[in-house]
C-alpha cells in the first residue's frame, strides 16, 4: 500500500488544487482541450482509473497511468477509487480526498480534535428552539444593494437563462 | 401539497365547461388556470408571505437549536452576500433573505421557509470556490421559492398553517400553535422532503447559479465530492438519509449538461472563497 501514501503526499503538496484519483464510468475520449470538438488523445477504457488535476466547467483535466494528459466530461468520470472503496484498510479513496480537502480524518479524528460532534437525525427531532440565535441570524442579513456590490467587485453579470425542464430518467 | 387540492377543483371546473356544451371546441391550452388555481389556493388555507415568515422563523429556531451560528460576523456577511446575490435572480427576490452558517462538522444544508438558508462549516470546509457555494444556496433557495418545506410540514403534521396563525387569537393559543409548527418541522428536517423537491432543487439550484454568473457546474462539482467520500462517515448521516444519493442527483443533472455549457465559462472565484472563508482552515 505504498500509492495511496505517495498519493496523499503529491496532494497535500498542491493544496488546493482538486487532485484525487477517479475512475472513468464508460469507454471514453479524453481530449487535448476541455472542448467537445477538441482533438482527441485517446480511448480511456470504461473503469480506468485515473489522476484529477482540476476542473474547468463541465471537464476535468486527467492523467491516466501512462503519464497521458487531457480532458474528460464530468459525466463521464466519477471522483474516488470506485473499485477499491472496500481495500484492505476499509478506507477508501474517499477518506484520502477528505482528509486532504478538510485536514481531518473522519469522524472520530474530529470528535478528539473539536469535542464537536455532527449533526444527527437525532440532534435535529431533539432540538430545542433557540429565538435568541434567530435574533442574531438576523444582524447578519444584508441589503441587495451591498449583494448587488459584492458581486460587482467581481465582475459577476447576470444572465437571464430558463430553468431546465424535467426530464423523466 | 398545493397541487394536491387545487388540482380537483380545476378539473371539475373544465369538465363543467365541456361538459355545459357552449364551448365545444375549447383547448385546454388556452384557458388560463392561474386565477382559478389562486383563488382555490386561498379557499385551501394558503398562507400569506408573512404567515410564511411567521413559519420560518419557528422553523429556522429549530435549526439553530440544533446547532449554533459560526461566531465570525464576516464569514456570516460572506454567505449572506453571495446568498442574497442568488437570491435577487429567483422569482421572490424581495424576501428578506437571511443566511446563516452553522458550526458543525456534519455536511449539510438547510432552508425555511421565508427566505432562510443555513449550511454547515463542515460543507464550506469542503467547498473549493464560490460557484460552488452558490450552487448549493441556489438548491437552497429553491426549496424556499417552490415552498418545499412548507408543503411538507402541512402534509406530513397535519398542520392548517393558515388558520393556526390568525391575528385574532389569544397568546396562549398561538404560543400552542407555534409549539406544533416546530415539532412539525424537528420531524421533516429529520426525515427530508420527497425526492422529487431534490431533483427539482437541484435544477433550479444550477440556473440560480448560472443567472448570477456562476459557473453553473459548482453544485455538480460538489456532488462529485461528495459521491467521492466514505459513506459510512457519520458526518454525512442526516445528507444522506435525507437526500437521493450523490450519484443519483448527478445522473439526473447530467441529463441537462448540454444546457450548462454554454455558461461553462462563468465565474468560479476560487480565490475570493479562500480568502473569505480562511477561518475555516485555521
Amino acid at each position: 500500500m505504498k500509492r495511496p501514501i505517495l498519493l496523499l503526499l503529491a496532494l497535500l503538496l498542491s493544496p488546493p488544487a482538486m487532485a484525487g484519483q477517479a475512475t472513468v464510468l464508460r469507454d471514453s475520449e479524453l481530449r487535448a482541450e476541455p472542448y467537445a470538438d477538441a482533438a482527441v488523445v485517446t480511448t480511456l477504457r470504461a473503469n480506468s482509473r485515473l489522476d484529477v488535476m482540476k476542473r474547468q466547467g463541465g471537464w476535468y483535466q486527467v492523467r491516466d497511468g501512462q503519464q497521458r494528459h487531457g480532458w474528460l466530461r464530468m459525466s463521464a468520470v466519477r471522483l474516488g477509487a470506485i473499485d477499491t472503496s472496500k481495500s484492505v484498510d476499509g478506507k477508501g479513496i474517499g477518506q484520502t480526498l477528505q482528509l486532504l480537502q478538510t485536514g481531518r480524518s473522519g469522524s472520530s479524528g474530529t470528535t478528539v480534535a473539536t469535542g464537536i460532534r455532527g449533526l444527527d437525525a437525532d440532534d435535529v427531532s431533539q432540538a430545542k428552539p433557540d429565538h435568541q440565535a434567530l435574533e442574531q441570524l438576523a444582524h447578519y442579513q444584508v441589503t441587495p444593494k451591498t449583494a448587488r456590490s459584492f458581486a460587482t467587485k467581481a465582475q459577476l453579470h447576470t444572465q437571464p437563462i430558463g430553468y431546465l425542464p424535467e426530464k423523466k430518467q | 401539497m398545493k397541487r394536491f387540492h387545487t388540482l380537483p377543483i380545476a378539473t371539475l371546473l373544465l369538465a363543467s365547461l365541456l361538459l355545459s356544451g357552449c364551448v365545444p371546441e375549447i383547448s385546454l391550452q388556452k384557458i388560463d388556470l392561474t386565477e382559478t388555481l389562486r383563488v382555490s389556493k386561498q379557499a385551501f388555507g394558503g398562507v400569506d408571505e408573512k404567515q410564511e415568515i411567521q413559519i420560518g422563523d419557528e422553523a429556522v429556531a429549530v435549526l439553530l437549536g440544533a446547532a449554533p451560528l459560526h461566531p465570525d460576523a464576516s464569514l456570516q456577511g460572506y454567505v449572506n452576500r453571495v446568498g442574497h446575490w442568488v437570491a435577487l435572480q429567483s422569482e421572490r427576490p424581495d424576501l428578506p433573505w437571511k443566511f446563516g452558517v452553522i458550526d458543525t462538522p456534519s455536511i449539510n444544508a438547510f432552508a425555511a421557509p421565508g427566505g432562510y438558508v443555513l449550511i454547515t462549516t463542515g460543507l464550506m470546509r469542503l467547498l473549493q470556490n464560490e460557484a460552488e457555494l452558490a450552487g448549493i444556496l441556489g438548491h437552497e433557495i429553491t426549496h424556499v421559492l417552490q415552498k418545499h418545506y412548507l408543503d411538507a410540514v402541512q402534509k406530513t403534521a397535519r398542520l392548517n398553517l393558515a388558520g393556526m396563525l390568525v391575528a385574532s387569537q389569544v397568546d396562549e393559543q398561538q404560543q400552542e400553535n407555534l409549539q406544533r409548527i416546530s415539532s412539525g418541522f424537528r420531524e421533516l428536517y429529520a426525515r427530508g422532503l420527497d425526492r422529487d423537491d431534490e431533483y427539482e432543487a437541484d435544477r433550479m439550484g444550477v440556473i440560480l447559479a448560472a443567472r448570477a454568473g456562476y459557473d453553473p457546474y459548482g453544485l455538480p462539482a460538489i456532488l462529485q465530492t461528495l459521491g467521492a467520500m466514505n459513506a459510512a462517515d457519520s458526518d454525512l448521516s442526516l445528507l444522506f438519509k435525507t437526500h437521493p444519493s450523490p450519484e443519483q442527483r448527478l445522473r439526473r443533472l447530467e441529463a441537462h449538461y448540454a444546457q450548462l455549457d454554454s455558461y461553462a465559462a462563468q465565474a468560479s472565484l476560487a480565490q475570493r472563497y479562500q480568502n473569505q472563508t480562511r477561518v475555516l482552515r485555521n
